[in-house]
């Protein structure tokens, strides 16, 4: 790898950040810090506001870190890399997928829609038992159903991926 | 006759306190081993250990009767406490006991039937003239009946499971073409939780305060009350930070409501230690509730600001023993609020999140005191409740408390599960309930559920980008062979050198 060369990183999280860098250090710049603490652990500082925070969890180019007991997801990619895959999405015409996840550990107790159903943002897909509380997973937007994953008194685990919709 | 022994029918913290207070007493605890938890830490504490093989994946050894009647016979316990929740508010565990000679911590089978009744104690309290909410006088079974019942009440109505409690089988319904939904919600829920469907319906107040008086009465018919809590702030009707007293409450108002509390638990010749629950409206009317013939999980602060251990007269009063001081014996000092670690994830709407502790760290810390049933190495199993603990916080007044509180949460150290420490960090900046003027609404009308240090997000992504540049340096510098870093990071080095 050329040493000395600026590289641009996107850091994606609930927004895009632009970061610079330079042999493997963020480029110095004035506004902040980074300081290694220990494994997995940092000391961030961002104007006047110092941040100690850890990782702590990785695969691939996805980390999520721990800070002040919050946590944050992101995918990390070099700019090029994302250039090459937004031209090839807009050449394909992708439309927007949801991917409906179940927020938690439980049970299907019921299910409203199945592969075709068209629905409105908002509207109930199907409720999710845990920890006795029934629970309504609602449609992120106005879509038509794809594929449904599961059935009724399936058990799912956190995260695992429940519905396929594609926006309207 | 006194105790000499008691078998805890509980788990977790609760287990903890009671056998605490048991010890002191000189009474010899037993406690429970199940498979799901048996490496707990409350089993550490117990003078002897019930390792139970009975319990089936299905249903909870805690929630067996026979169960534990057995044990407490076969082992010649001599009374039986069962925490909350699970059979604290069951009759016929009042019952069995008392047919097999056991001393129940608690009331008589025949109050907890009363008051477990949210209907029959809306009567009972409308008997000794404590005003309640408008709501049906007998228990709803079907839809028909809801619908019919609401033409009188009017929405916005909330639906309440008969035997219900700790917010479950609870539903606003705030217009028409909600009822069906959220009444298939709330009975499917209810009959889950409590194996009853029954409901109750109510009139439902916003913006109202939750106000809960703290009652002890003896067999002989001896009352008092060690004051009120606040429980305003909740999430789906589950309470999740506790304080007293209230600063609500002006000493009129306290007058009023307290002597409202003790009215029913005298006209009921009520025993042992309860809770008379009260919504306190925005015009300074209150209306009964219900009323929960239990420990509670926030008895904590009552006992913060009366200095009475309320656990050591609920098993006195349930043997028999009368109170020996008197109201004017009774007084309150300083303030007292209680923050519930739950394992939850509040980024992502206090989603339950089950999993292995790997770092509990609390500070020390003047007027802290911390009731876990966890230490790191902890599973959370993901079929009790999500509390990992009690945080609770005196000093001398409110202000104090909170500024106590920021320090400590600030302090406050966990790893391996979300919290709902965020949140509490948000809430102690909140200006409405910095001032005490917060009510039931607060969660919803606050703007952020939990607290983010500006430019937060920014930081934690500056560090993970950190971090991924270290795992190339590193092979750059040849400290790890290509080989052996992670299948990504080889491939991305490769490409790009």
């Amino acid at each position: 790898m050329k040493t000395g060369r600026l590289q641009k990183y996107v850091v994606k999280g609930t927004r895009e950040y632009n970061v610079y860098t330079r042999n493997f250090k963020l480029r110095r710049n004035p506004k902040y810090k980074v300081i290694k603490k220990g494994s997995g652990k940092y000391e961030v500082s961002i104007g006047k506001d110092t941040f100690s925070g850890e990782i702590l969890h990785q695969k691939h180019n996805e980390f999520t870190v721990g800070i002040n007991g919050n946590t944050y997801d992101f995918i990390i990619d070099r700019e090029e890399s994302l250039k090459l895959r937004a031209v090839m999405i807009a050449e394909n015409g992708q439309n927007a997928f949801f991917h409906v996840r179940s927020p938690m550990p439980g049970k299907i107790e019921e299910i409203f829609v199945k592969e075709g159903s068209v629905v409105k943002k908002g509207e109930p897909l199907l409720i999710l038992e845990a920890m006795k509380m029934q629970n309504q997973i609602l449609s992120p937007d106005n879509a038509i159903v794809k594929a449904v994953h599961v059935k009724e008194k399936d058990s799912v685990a956190s995260k695992q991926l429940l519905l396929e919709l594609e926006k309207q | 006759m006194p105790i000499k022994s008691v078998l805890i029918a509980n788990r977790g913290e609760i287990a903890i306190r009671i056998i605490k207070t048991a010890k002191r007493m000189g009474i010899k605890t037993y406690a429970i081993q199940t498979i799901q938890e048996a490496n707990a830490i409350y089993l550490s504490w117990a003078d002897e250990i019930i390792a139970d093989s009975t319990e089936t994946g299905q249903k909870s050894v805690f929630l067996n009767s026979e169960t534990l009647i057995s044990y407490a016979k076969k082992y010649k316990i001599d009374a039986l406490h069962p925490g909350y929740g699970f059979l604290s508010e069951n009759p016929e565990l009042s019952e069995m006991c008392e047919e097999a000679g056991i001393v129940f911590i608690g009331p008589s089978a025949k109050l907890i039937r009363q008051m477990g009744d949210k209907n029959e104690a809306r009567k009972l309290a409308v008997k000794a003239g404590v005003p309640v909410v408008p709501g049906t006088k007998k228990p709803v079974n079907t839809i028909e009946e809801a619908k019919n019942e609401i033409k009188h009440i009017g929405y916005p109505v909330i639906l309440k499971a008969l035997a219900g409690g700790g917010g479950k089988g609870m539903r606003v319904v705030t217009c028409p073409d909600q009822l069906e939904t959220m009444y298939k919600l709330a009975t499917d829920e209810a009959e889950n939780a409590f194996n009853n469907r029954a409901m109750l319906i109510e009139k439902y107040l916003e913006h109202t305060r939750h106000i809960e008086i703290q009652i002890l009465a003896d067999k002989s018919g001896n009352a008092v009350h060690l004051f009120e809590r606040e429980c305003s702030v909740q999430r789906n009707h589950q309470k999740l930070m506790e304080e007293a007293p209230s600063p609500a409450l002006t000493d009129e108002l306290r007058e009023s409501i307290t002597g409202d509390a003790l009215s029913l638990t005298r006209l009921t010749k009520y025993f042992t230690v309860g809770t008379v629950e009260f919504l306190l409206n925005y015009d300074g009317k209150y209306y009964f509730m219900e009323m929960n013939t239990r420990i509670q999980v926030e008895h904590p602060v009552t006992e913060a600001i009366t200095g009475i251990d309320l656990i050591e007269w609920q098993i006195r009063t349930a043997n028999g023993e009368n109170l020996p001081f008197k109201q004017s014996e009774i007084k309150k000092n300083g303030w007292a609020m209680e923050f519930r670690v739950n394992a939850e994830d509040v980024q992502s709407s206090f989603a339950p999140v089950p999993g292995i502790i790997d770092e509990l760290n609390f500070p020390m810390y003047p007027g802290l005191r911390v009731d876990s049933g966890f230490t790191p190495g902890s599973v959370i199993p993901g079929i009790y409740d999500s509390l990992v603990a009690k945080l609770i916080i005196s000093a001398k007044d409110r202000p104090e408390v909170i500024k106590r509180a920021v320090n400590i949460m600030q302090h406050t150290y966990i790893k391996g599960i979300k919290t709902t420490i965020p949140f509490f960090k948000e809430l102690l900046c909140n200006k409405d309930f910095v001032s005490g003027n917060y009510s039931t609404s607060i969660l919803t009308e606050m703007e952020n559920t939990f607290f983010q240090q500006e430019n937060e997000e920014e930081a934690a992504a500056l560090i993970a980008l950190q971090s991924y540049l270290d795992q190339f340096e590193k092979i750059e510098n040849d400290k790890i062979n290509p080989r052996h870093a992670t299948l990504w990071i080889s491939r991305m080095w490769s490409k790009f050198s």
